[in-house]
């Protein structure tokens, strides 16, 4: 038996969704990304839309993400490229912004799930084939497929959200 | 996982489960499949199968009206667009029941409007009055290749001869006549009308504003002018030791299935598939190459070929010490997310009904709050509503109720617009 991490109910090996709250259950919390349903799956475009009210980040800026419901921003600095996702045992290739502490498995995160690099002036986000996506203000990005952020973009990495911005004073 | 079956059939079926292997354990195990029932052909070559309809209006005093007005004017709009080859029966019922138009004389649109015009409301409800008459009326006119379907509209509830409809049911649906039921307005009695459904492989269908009514029944009689395939019957043999826990139609018209392994599934219409979710528990295995869990065998009356088809798919696993990762087909999952919340609703009114009030109202607590998460808040908030009515009232509200059972099954349906 597992036990539902919501609402503590025993189900059987193999539940998907627990039948007392319907919330993902999962067997192994530590192994496999956590599949999520796929409501949207038509929405998937290769360059996010261009929105003139947001500025470009440069890599001058001082950067921070903020996962939501979290006051703790995480800094982007001294390095040119940082990979997000979950660190796990046993992983050849650890993330450099390790997401577990705020839920990642539940949220659907990927081990690596998505690769920030500095590139020329801008900041771009890339899909590293995540199981269930990344999103810049709700539109899918191609896997393998660069896109800019921009100050205060909403990056979604399954259902953990993300704030990208630049801080106050910071340019 | 994608099983076709072999051969050139005008339809198959091909299985997704929710693992690529089963675990080595010794305790039970849970496993999911995702059963879709495509057509082979392209469509477009074909000529329509001939449509035997009897269309049972209950004309009891309730009905008086607007109910009684549009239903008169649906009929007769349906009427205007038979087709030569096609027949209809509008029977109309209360504590008896009336033949207005039989299916063995065709009668020209006037002179129906003019029948029509002559329904009187008045009286009580007694279903099986109109549904078996209904069904007699099909009777006579079937024969191989035709598509036969009762839509049966009702506003009341039945007293007393609910066990005799259900047995008709029975009978229509092993003479493949499929029902459509639908309620209108608040007084029915949902459990009632989606068991007699069930049974036959139909729909049951919540009409909670009687505008919605002309369209609703526009759009069925012009899907069965339009049936690739009647009778689809999927009947699963499960290996001994594994137990089918649930079944569930997913698409078209999402609907929990009867319990037992005869899964009447209805009409494959042109232009869609049918679409099953079945959970299987499956006891303490030992590691082994291949592990049959089920065989399914789907058979299908092929109306345009007067045909019957049937043929078997078994479902067989690896079994394996340690879990393989692996990607859920994301249909897949969204189906069990969906029928698992469609299933909590079922059990919170089965809990009030059986006075487990407390029970009852986490539960519909814990559907709301999956409901806002899904981007559902309208339907979250009359849940929410219902549960304090419940907290209230010890009771859920008619209205509410049907709401929210109706609401959460039509998440289910991949057509669903919502999130």
């Amino acid at each position: 038996m597992i036990t539902c991490h919501v609402c503590q109910t025993s189900v059987y090996f193999g539940t998907l969704f627990c039948p007392e709250c319907c919330a993902r259950v999962s067997e192994d919390a530590s192994s496999l990304t956590n599949s999520l349903p796929m409501d949207k799956v038509d929405e998937i475009i290769a360059e996010k839309p261009s929105d003139s009210s947001r500025s470009p980040l440069h890599s001058g800026d001082s950067i921070f993400l903020r996962v939501a419901g979290n006051n703790v921003g995480i800094p982007l600095f001294g390095q040119q490229e940082y990979i997000l996702g979950r660190a796990e045992k046993g992983q050849a290739v650890i993330p450099d912004i390790d997401l577990n502490k705020f839920g990642a498995h539940e949220k659907g995160v990927s081990r690596l799930h998505c690769h920030l690099r500095f590139e020329g002036e801008s900041l771009l986000a890339i899909d590293l084939g995540s199981a269930n996506g990344t999103f810049i203000n709700d539109i899918r990005v191609l896997p393998e497929h660069p896109a800019t952020l921009s100050d205060g973009d909403i990056l979604r990495l399954g259902n953990l959200v993300i704030e990208v911005s630049r801080q106050a004073g910071g340019q | 996982m994608t099983n076709p079956s072999s051969g050139q059939e005008p339809l198959y079926m091909e299985v997704h489960v929710s693992r690529p292997v089963l675990r080595a354990l010794d305790e039970p195990q849970v496993l999911y499949s995702l059963a879709t029932i495509r057509p082979t052909q392209q469509e477009g070559e074909n000529v329509p199968s001939p449509l035997n309809l009897s269309l049972v209006l209950d004309r009891s005093t309730s009905m008086t009206g607007e109910r009684l007005d549009t239903a008169r004017a649906s009929a007769e709009s349906i009427i205007s667009q038979l087709r030569p080859q096609d027949r209809i029966a509008i029977i109309t019922f209360s504590d008896r029941a009336e033949v207005l138009i039989s299916t063995e004389t065709i009668v020209p649109v006037a002179e129906a409007r003019q029948r029509l015009s002559l329904i009187q409301a008045s009286g009580g409800t007694e279903i099986y009055q109109g549904l078996s008459t209904g069904v007699n009326q099909l009777r006579q006119v079937r024969r191989p290749g035709t598509i036969d379907h009762v839509i049966l509209l009702t506003d009341g509830r039945t007293y007393g001869d609910e066990a005799a409809s259900l047995q008709l049911a029975e009978e229509a649906a092993q003479e493949g006549i499929e029902i459509t039921a639908m309620g209108i307005g608040e007084e029915w009695n949902d459990i009632f009308l989606d068991s007699l459904a069930t049974k036959t492989g139909g729909q049951a269908v919540y009409i909670d504003n009687i505008a919605s009514l002309g369209p609703f029944l526009q759009q069925k009689f012009l899907g069965l002018g339009q049936v690739n395939a009647d009778q689809v019957v999927v009947e699963v043999e499960t290996t001994p030791g594994v137990t089918l826990q649930s079944s569930f139609r997913v698409n078209p018209a999402p609907m929990p299935l009867h319990e037992g392994h005869m899964l009447r599934l209805g009409s494959l219409f042109a232009g869609n598939n049918i679409t099953l979710l079945m959970e299987y528990l499956i006891p303490p295995v030992s590691q082994m190459d291949s592990y049959e869990i089920s065989r399914l065998h789907l058979s299908a009356h092929l109306a345009k070929k007067s045909t019957n088809l049937r043929t078997v798919l078994s479902l067989s696993l690896p079994v394996v010490p340690e879990p393989v990762p692996a990607p859920i087909p994301g249909s897949l999952l969204t189906a069990v997310r969906n029928v698992t919340l469609a299933r909590l609703e079922e059990k919170a009114l089965q809990d009030a009904q059986t006075g487990h009030l407390n029970l009852a109202t986490t539960r519909m607590d814990r559907l709301a709050t999956r409901l806002f998460e899904m981007g559902e808040p309208d339907l979250a908030n009359t849940v929410l509503s219902e549960s304090s009515t419940l907290h209230r009232s010890h009771a859920f509200s008619e209205k509410g109720k049907k709401a929210v059972k109706y609401g959460t099954r039509s998440l289910v349906d991949p057509k669903h617009g919502g999130t």
